[in-house]
This record gives structure tokens, sequence and C-alpha cells, in this order.
């Protein structure tokens, strides 16, 4: 009896630590304090970090932030967009130290410095240095892209740039840098936007001769930067390869709504981490008009199962969403070069 | 020749039309059938000649230019028109759209979307990407879910459209502020415009709102500005709830069952408004400025770290301060409004501090409980009124 109160005491005393727990700091710019930046915690780094942050908070008049945080591994990124007023610029810092572990109590990390992003951000222009060029496709000059210069040479998509310009109505661009290893990629969207997913019809291609190694001083003209069209069976193809690969081990299964009739174009998403948060380690293609799917897996293990009728981005209204709810923790474990049927999934409709 | 060469050019497309992409100029009339995905690229031009009727069961999209003038395009759950980027130019006018999951959806550009009718689709009309484009005349009938969804900082011009029986919503405005949302006319919806989350502060003037359960919603830290709207036999003729603050102002709120509703920690600015022949005019639920000064942070700091859907999908990206209440004292604020012929008779013979019957408020019930505690329910701040109707209504 005696046991059973120590026990449910601590029970009591650790979920009270757990609620009093997080990351708290101030952030600056240019010595001063910053007000009014978001600071965002991840659960991964670079570019296997999810669009959308675990959490997120908000820096008050002093640069003060704090979050309440569960236990864990957190990656923090300070960003603060600034418009009006003449100015319109991105304000952007990664925490040194990152990862920052949570764990019983609040941690203070230490003061958090922010850069402009672009001409005297993350990538410096020294003044002397810069690289010029003209972008094309079948030989005729595409006005209105975007060049996306990266500083990592892994992914050369997403909006880890450290500079972007747009090319003029002949095509032309030019980059202002500094000396240091370069990886460019271009995009022109049909609707115009400088990020977000390409699709069909619009324009992209990275420069052939990445990376660029660039000396101070140097004034680089690149020749024979030629974009293609985003053909649609090229980009499926590609995803294929990427999240949809197909492999032995797979999770078989059906999705449908509340009156069990079945759901069409709805994603399961596989995650590792019990939290099922952030970008989805694995990712099937649509379910069919019949609500079948396949989830691909590289290998055995716990995953953890959602389903959701879009991916990226915080949900909106309208979506559909649903979750594996053989157990409540939405696992199902999985073993290597096996298929698992996981019967019905059910979505609801989200308002 | 010129007319057989014409004639040659002018395709008549009875058949199947596989999947392709138009670069060049384009022309359909008669009946035409698409069964797989057709993409008018950014040269290409597709114009479909009054009369024509498109089945299809697959996306059309459009990047270049379509102009449809008296065309029905229908299909069993297909998946609609795509408008991407396009300019003035591409037209769709007095045509017909059913079946569709998304009748025609509008990310970015200005096209002009004119005199239609969208009909038994699962949406009528989605604009996304700061899209302008005008939506004029348009009669948005018995869609299952919404007639016309405006997100993601679409800037449309929206006027004289018609709002019907649709499934849930007329129009949703999300994280959207349309350019123009005026003289439109919402009728027998479950709701009939809904206005949601921070960033969501539209001018929404001159519309009808009839016989709908809710009228207009206000929802999630939204601050649109609804004024001279008339709202008229609806269940519910306002409904603010979670921290949303609209200015309500020269509307006329007329024969509701509930003319406003305030909720959660919401505190709009009601002036100038006509009261009339409502059942209640104005009521609050679990509204209590004690209660948002002692949780109301902590309350969203809690949603801002909880899990989402299926884990940590954040919605939270507005900051505290922007969701802050102004001036919490305790009171709604809804001074200078005409509340009722009758009313105003009793209101010459009241003070300010007078329970008023069509006012449900802390007056009436002193508290609610809420986690275990009581908290004190706001009351309405009524004085001074207008001892005549402020709009140009005949309420006399």
């Amino acid at each position: 009896m005696k046991f059973i109160h120590l026990l449910l005491f601590g029970l009591l005393l650790a979920g009270c630590t757990e609620g009093s727990a997080g990351i708290e700091g101030q952030l600056s710019f240019n010595q001063h304090p910053l007000a009014e930046a978001r600071i965002e915690f991840y659960l991964k780094n670079g570019t296997e970090r999810s669009a959308t942050p675990f959490s997120v908070a908000t820096s008050d008049a002093q640069g003060n932030f704090q979050a309440l945080l569960p236990r864990g591994n957190y990656y923090l990124v300070a960003r603060k967009k600034e418009q009006g007023g003449g100015l319109n610029r991105m304000l952007m810092a990664e925490y040194a130290a990152n990862p920052v572990k949570v764990d019983r109590a609040f941690i203070r990390i230490q003061p958090l410095a922010l850069k402009e992003v672009g001409a005297a951000g993350s990538i410096v222009a020294d003044g002397k240095t810069s690289v010029r060029g003209q972008l094309q496709v079948d030989g005729q000059p595409v006005a209105g892209a975007f060049i996306y210069v990266y500083t990592r040479g892994n992914a050369l998509t997403g909006p880890s740039y450290g500079q972007v310009t747009q090319s003029d109505e002949h095509g032309f661009f030019r980059l202002n840098l500094s000396a240091g290893q370069y990886w460019l990629s271009a995009r022109r969207r049909s609707d115009g936007s400088r990020v977000g997913d390409v699709s069909a019809g619009d324009l992209s291609g990275e420069y052939p001769g990445n990376p660029l190694t660039l000396q101070t001083g140097q004034q680089l003209t690149l020749t024979d930067w030629p974009l293609r069209v985003v053909n649609e069976t090229l980009r499926e193809q590609k995803l294929e390869q990427g999240k949809f690969t197909r492999t032995r081990t797979w999770l078989s299964g059906r999705v449908v709504d509340e009156d069990q009739a079945p759901v069409s174009d709805i994603y399961l998403f596989a995650y590792r981490d019990s939290r099922m948060i952030g970008k989805p380690d694995f990712i099937s293609m649509p379910s069919a008009k019949d609500g079948q799917f396949v989830l691909y897996l590289d290998q055995g293990g716990e995953y953890y199962l959602g389903a959701r009728s879009t991916f990226g981005g915080p949900l909106e209204p309208g979506e559909r969403v649903g979750t594996y709810d053989q157990r409540p923790d939405h696992g199902v474990l999985v073993k290597k070069d096996q298929q698992t049927s996981l019967g019905d999934i059910v979505v609801r409709e989200v308002w | 020749m010129p007319w057989l060469l014409f004639c040659a050019f002018f395709l008549l497309l009875p058949t199947l039309t596989e999947a392709r992409v138009i670069t060049d100029i384009e022309r359909w009339q008669g009946e035409v059938s698409v069964s797989e995905e057709l993409r008018v690229a950014k040269t290409g031009q597709l114009f479909i000649a009054p009369g024509t009727r498109v089945v299809s069961r697959a996306h059309i999209e459009i990047l270049g230019q379509l102009q449809a003038i008296g065309v029905d395009f229908s299909g069993d759950d297909w998946p609609g028109l795509v408008l991407k980027g396009t300019d003035a130019a591409t037209l769709v006018q007095d045509c017909r759209v059913t079946g569709a999951r998304t009748g025609i959806t509008i990310i970015g550009g200005e096209p002009r979307v004119l005199g239609s009718r969208f009909e038994k689709n699962q949406v009528g009309i989605e604009l996304r990407h700061k899209s302008r484009a005008l939506l004029e005349n348009n009669r948005f009938i018995e869609n299952s879910r919404v007639g016309l969804f405006v997100k993601d900082e679409a800037e449309a011009l929206v006027r004289h459209n018609t709002f019907a029986q649709q499934g849930k919503f007329g129009a949703y405005i999300y994280r959207a502020k349309p350019a123009e949302f005026r003289d439109n006319q919402f009728f027998d919806n479950p709701t009939g415009l809904i206005i949601s989350y921070y960033g969501s502060d539209p001018h929404i003037r001159h519309n009808q709102f009839e016989r709908n359960q809710t009228g207009i919603k206000v929802d999630r830290s939204a601050r649109p500005h609804l004024y001279a709207n008339r709202i008229i036999a609806n269940q519910i003729g306002i409904a603010l709830d979670r921290r949303s603050d609209p200015l309500i102002e020269n509307n006329l709120l007329r024969l509701n069952q509930q003319a406003i509703l305030v909720k959660f920690s919401s505190y709009p600015v009601i002036r100038h408004n006509d009261f009339s022949a409502n059942q209640q005019s104005l009521v609050l639920e679990y509204q209590s400025s004690s209660w948002e000064i002692a949780n109301g942070a902590a309350a969203r700091q809690q949603q801002t770290t909880s899990r989402g859907a299926f884990g940590g999908q954040k919605q939270a990206q507005v900051t505290e301060t922007q969701r802050q209440a102004r001036g919490l004292d305790g009171y709604v604020d809804a001074r200078k409004n005409w509340w009722g012929l009758a009313e105003t008779q009793i209101l010459k013979n009241a003070d300010e501090e007078a329970n008023l019957p069509w006012i449900v408020d802390g007056y009436d019930t002193a508290t609610f409980e809420e986690s275990g505690k009581d908290w004190p329910l706001d009351r309405v701040r009524w004085w001074p009124f207008a001892s005549a109707p402020m709009t140009n209504e005949d309420l006399l």
C-alpha cells in the first residue's frame, strides 16, 4: 500500500515537472533586444526538419521568450520578417548549440543574435565578388524566375537558401556574394510565387556546374544554364524514387470516412517518433478510388501512423485527417520484409 | 477557302480528349469529354463556344488563357477546373459547373468569373495564393461543403453573388482579406459566412443574410469590419467565438432568434446598429474578462504546444500579443445602438445599470463554472443608446 502511495506520488511529481519544463532565452538584432520575433522549436535538424515546427514562441518587448515543451531535444531557429516603412527584410538565426535538451526544468539558452538574410545576412556580400548569368529555356530567356543560393548541397529545395534574386525581363540575374562554396537552383512557378512546390508546367533547374567555388573579388559569368519544364510524369517518378520508393516491407489498408465509405486521395504517414510531429519518415501514394493504399517502409520496427488529404503546412478547414487507432498511441509493429494489413483507417473532415 | 480553314481550325471534339498540353489556340464546341488531365500551357488559349457541354473526369488546368461563355461543365466527382496564375483575359461567364470536388480552384492571378452557377459540387470555388480574381453575379447552390472558399491571403473582389443551401458554409474566409466583399446574398445555409483566424479582417459590406442557422460567424481571433449588412430571420445573426473582435457597425439585425451571440473572450465593438424584433438582441456565453486575464494567454500557450491532428501539427502562427484582448474591464461595448421601437420606450425610463430583457449577460446570470471555479459573466455596456434608427431602413 505504501509502495502504491509512493508510486502515485512519483507519478504526480513527474507530471508536475513535465508541465514546467521548456526553453527560455533572449533574442537580439544589432545588439538591441528584438521584440515580436518567432522562435521555432524543431525536432530534427537541417533538411530533416519539417515545414512546421513542433512549437513556436514569440519574443516580448525585451526580446525574451519562453516556451513550455515536453522532454526531448529541440533545434531552435529564430526569425522575424520586417515589412513596411521602407523595410522588407527577414532576420534569422539558428542556435549554434543545437540541439537543446529539455528534461525537467526550464533551460536558459545563450543570447541569440539574429542576422538579416540576403544582402547583409547569412550570405554576406563583400562588394567585390559576384555571379551573373542568364536563364534560358529552349534558347529563349526566362524572365521572372527565382535564383536560389544554397550553402549546402544536399537538397536544393525549400526555404533554407541564403540568398535569392529574380531574373529580369531578359532572363539576366546578378548575385552579390563573397568567397565560398555555393549551390544554385532556379525555379519559375506559373503563379509567380517565390516559394512552394513546383508543379507541371513550371520551370526548374539546378546549375549544372554546382558547386561554385568563388574567390574574393571573383566576378563569375555563368554560361549554359538551361531550365526545363517540369513534367508531371517525371515529377511523379522523382517522388516515387523518394518518399514513395517500393520496398518489400509495407503496410496496406483502406481509408474510409465516418460512414465507412471509401475515401480517395488520402496520404498515409509513418513516423518513427511516437509524437508524430514534423516531416514523416514515410508517405504513401494517395489512396485509390476504393480507398486502398500501400505504404512502403525501408525496415521493420515500430511506426506511428496518420492519414491526411495533403502534406505540409498546418491543417486547413476542409482537410481530411485520421490516425491508425488499433492502438491508443497509433503505433504498429512491423517486421522487415513482411506485409501488414491495417484494416480500415477512418478520416474525418476538419472544420 | 478561309471559311474551310476556319472550320478546320474550329475543332469539333465529340470524342474523347486524351491527356495533353495545349500550347497554341484551341476552340471547342458541341459535346466534349475529357478523360485525362488537360493542361493549357502559358502560351495556350482555350476558347469554348456558348452551348458547349464539357463532361470531365480529370483536372483541366489553365496556365494560359481560358474563355468559356455559356458552357456547361459537369462530371461525376471530377476534380474541377484549375486556373493558375491567369490574368484578367481568362473569363468564365454564364457557365454552369456541377459534380466537381472543387468547381474552380483559382491559384493566384486575376481571372474573372461572372454570372455563373456552381451547383452540387463539394466546393464551388476556392481562391488561393493572393488571387485577385473578380467573382460577380454568380450563384452558389447546394454545394455539399462550401460555396466559396477564400484562403491563403486571397485579395479577390467578391460582389453580387448568391449563396443558398450549401451543406456547411456559404462562404468561408480563412486567413484572407478579400479586397471587396459586398452586396452578396446568403440564404438558407447552416452558416452563411464564416471569417476565421487572425489576419482575416476584411470589410464585409451591404450583404444580406436571411434564414441561415448562423448568418455570420467570426472565429479564432478574426477582426472583420461588418458594415451595413442586413441580417434577417436567422437563428443566430452574428456569432463571435474564440477571441474574435469585429467592429459591427450600421447593420440591421431583425427577426433573428439571437441577433448577436458573444462567446469565449470575444470583445467586439457594436456600434450604430438597428436591432428590431429579435427574440434576444445580445447574448453573452462563457464570456468573462476575469477568466481571460487569468487564463487566456496560458490556454493559448497550451493550445500552441498541444498535439494536433495526429501529432504536433502546429496551428499557432499568431503571437500572444496579437491575440490579447484590449481593455478587459468586464464589459462588452454595445453603445449607441437602436434597440427597437418598444425597447426604446423602456430605455427612456431606465438608468444605465438597468437589466434589459433583450440582453442576456452578467446581470441575468452572475457567473458560469469552468474547471470547478466560478467566473463572473461579463456585462453589456449599452448606454448611451440611439433613440432613432441608425440605418436607412423603414423601422418606425
